[in-house]
């Protein structure tokens, strides 16, 4: 403390970027360089701290027994780049899921091959979820990655037939390794394993450090020098973020999500009479789900994760709401939202800038308010948020 | 005249025994290190206290705490219920919450809590004992 007013007396008596915001202090600048400094608060930068460090210590799901398991994961892999696992052999799960473009919306969905009413989340940093799709209908990554498998509407293979393409095919081999025989299995039990591998490979997708993480540790370490690198006008950005936007109270934590659901204000009228009612549906789906935590199918005789699916509760406020997705390498996941309906992330800024009042529920919270931002602050926001990607 | 004797011998023993069975599941509300005291929300003469530490609680993490009501009278409450929501949002929890009785310390163990967002919360704890109910509550803040 005494340290941050030394830096801050020294600030005042230097800066010429006070004027840049009147809610923002100076923390410091021992650079000389009047150019870079480290423009927040002291709340601030308290909570910017709680947004890292990152990595997060990578742990082994234990409901899954192929989690960490190298060979399990070269397998997944050929499992995910295979388009056997599809009714008409055209699509896998890169297609939808790029690896190019941050494992989120890939070429069939960009070039409308497939269309779908839910925008392709990225993969990238999936395995830290507690809940999986925009809805949370799953709560493990392995029945998550059996969904698109036999839904019709995306790789359409129904369950008996991946039985039979597993056995008629070189995956055939790392399934026994793995799990044993397969004709001694369910078709249900073929598809979780199956889910279980593609699991294993997607735990391995995860994002590097960004300008942002260095920033955050240097203002853990009280490296002053090292903080002001960080852009100024991604600061301004940040001050924005934690402060008037709000958002940081949903984007929170390492992951700059809270993992849950909330209302964004974006219309959930999928067309007329057609409704997506989000998790609403999402919990409905997985109260009925058999693949839970709480499922036989985990392999964790703890079943540590399964309070949460035994205690989510159904709320009125659960009908039209979605999870907030993670911001790290948001810059590369366009398009937003859970509809996919914003094409750039100025179009996010704005939408939430601008945001129509008539569109939150009417009884939900009280976060989300019309900012009103300059151009200015909306290019600070959107730099703040490319400082979020690698 | 010797039975009556080993009688009335043996129906004291079982009257000391049950003042010891119902000395222990009396609560103890006095407040040790770890605990604190819940607001009540209307003048009567429950008392509640709690071992929750906030700096504890991580945000988006589940957690536990310990609940003890006192009254003056030998009653204790038919029910207890326990939920938290954050005044500024409007909004609760997303997870119902359980409370067990841990008969052996005369504590009602809450667990099932997660914050998900950051800032205060309004924890309330409800008593129920008859017609009556006494809600006790505390804030804590989050970061």
């Amino acid at each position: 403390m005494r340290l941050f007013c030394f830096l801050l007396a020294a600030q005042l008596l230097t800066s010429p970027l006070l004027a840049a915001s009147e809610s923002t202090e100076v923390a410091s600048s021992s650079s000389g360089d009047s150019s870079k400094q480290v423009l927040l608060s002291e709340q601030a930068l308290s909570q910017i701290l709680a947004q890292g460090p990152w990595p997060p210590q990578n742990k082994i799901d234990p409901s899954n027994r192929l989690s960490g398991n190298t060979e399990a994961i070269a397998f997944g892999r050929k499992l995910f780049f295979s388009t056997r696992l599809s009714g008409d052999n055209t699509k896998s799960c890169v297609s939808c899921h790029a690896a190019d473009e941050a494992f989120a919306s890939g070429r069939i969905i960009k070039q409308n091959l497939l269309t779908l009413d839910r925008n392709t989340p990225s993969l990238l940093n999936v395995r830290y979820n507690r809940w999986f799709g925009w809805d949370g209908s799953n709560d493990n990554l392995w029945a998550q990655s059996m969904r698109p498998i036999i839904s019709s509407k995306e790789m359409n293979l129904p369950k008996d037939k991946l039985r039979t393409v597993i056995e008629e095919s070189s995956f055939i081999q790392p399934y026994r390794q793995f799990f044993g025989e397969i004709t001694k299995h369910s078709d249900d039990l073929v598809l979780v394993n199956i889910g279980k591998a593609l699991a294993a490979f997607q735990e391995t997708l995860t994002t590097e450090r960004t300008p942002f993480d260095h920033f955050r540790d240097a203002i853990a370490k009280k490296d002053w020098a090292e903080a002001a690198k960080y852009p100024t006008s991604a600061q301004r950005g940040l001050s924005i973020f934690f402060g008037r936007g709000n958002c940081s109270f949903c984007h929170s934590g390492p992951l700059f999500t809270n993992g849950e659901f909330h209302d964004a204000g974006v219309p959930y009228f999928i067309r007329p009479g057609v409704v997506d009612t989000g998790r609403h549906q999402g919990i409905i789906d997985l109260k009925k789900s058999i693949f839970t935590l709480a499922s036989d199918y985990s392999d964790d005789p703890e079943k540590s994760g399964a309070w949460a699916v035994k205690k989510v509760a159904r709320l009125h406020s659960n009908f039209g709401v979605f999870r907030v997705p993670s911001l790290r390498n948001v810059a590369n996941t366009a398009p937003y939202m859970h509809s996919g309906s914003l094409a750039t992330l100025e179009d996010v800024v704005k939408h939430y800038s601008n945001i129509d009042m008539e569109r939150l529920h009417a009884d939900g919270e009280a976060i989300l308010k019309p900012l009103n931002l300059s151009e200015q602050e909306v290019n600070d926001l959107i730099n703040f948020l490319k400082s979020l990607s690698e | 005249m010797k039975s009556r004797v080993y009688l009335t011998g043996l129906f004291f023993a079982a009257c000391v025994v049950a003042e010891a069975v119902a000395f222990v599941g009396k609560p103890n509300c006095e407040i040790t290190e770890g605990w604190s005291v819940l607001q009540a929300n209307q003048e009567n003469s429950f008392k509640a206290i709690y071992d929750l530490k906030a700096d504890e609680v991580k945000l988006g993490k589940p957690f536990s705490f310990g609940v003890k009501i006192c009254g003056d009278e030998e009653k204790t409450p038919d029910r207890i219920t326990a939920n938290a929501m954050m005044p500024a949002h409007q909004h609760g929890m997303n997870y119902t919450p359980t409370v067990e009785v841990d008969e052996d310390s005369s504590t009602y163990r809450v667990s099932d809590f997660l914050f998900h967002m950051p800032g205060v919360w309004e924890i309330t704890v409800s008593s129920y004992l008859d017609e009556d109910v006494t809600h006790f509550t505390q804030d804590i803040t989050i970061n």
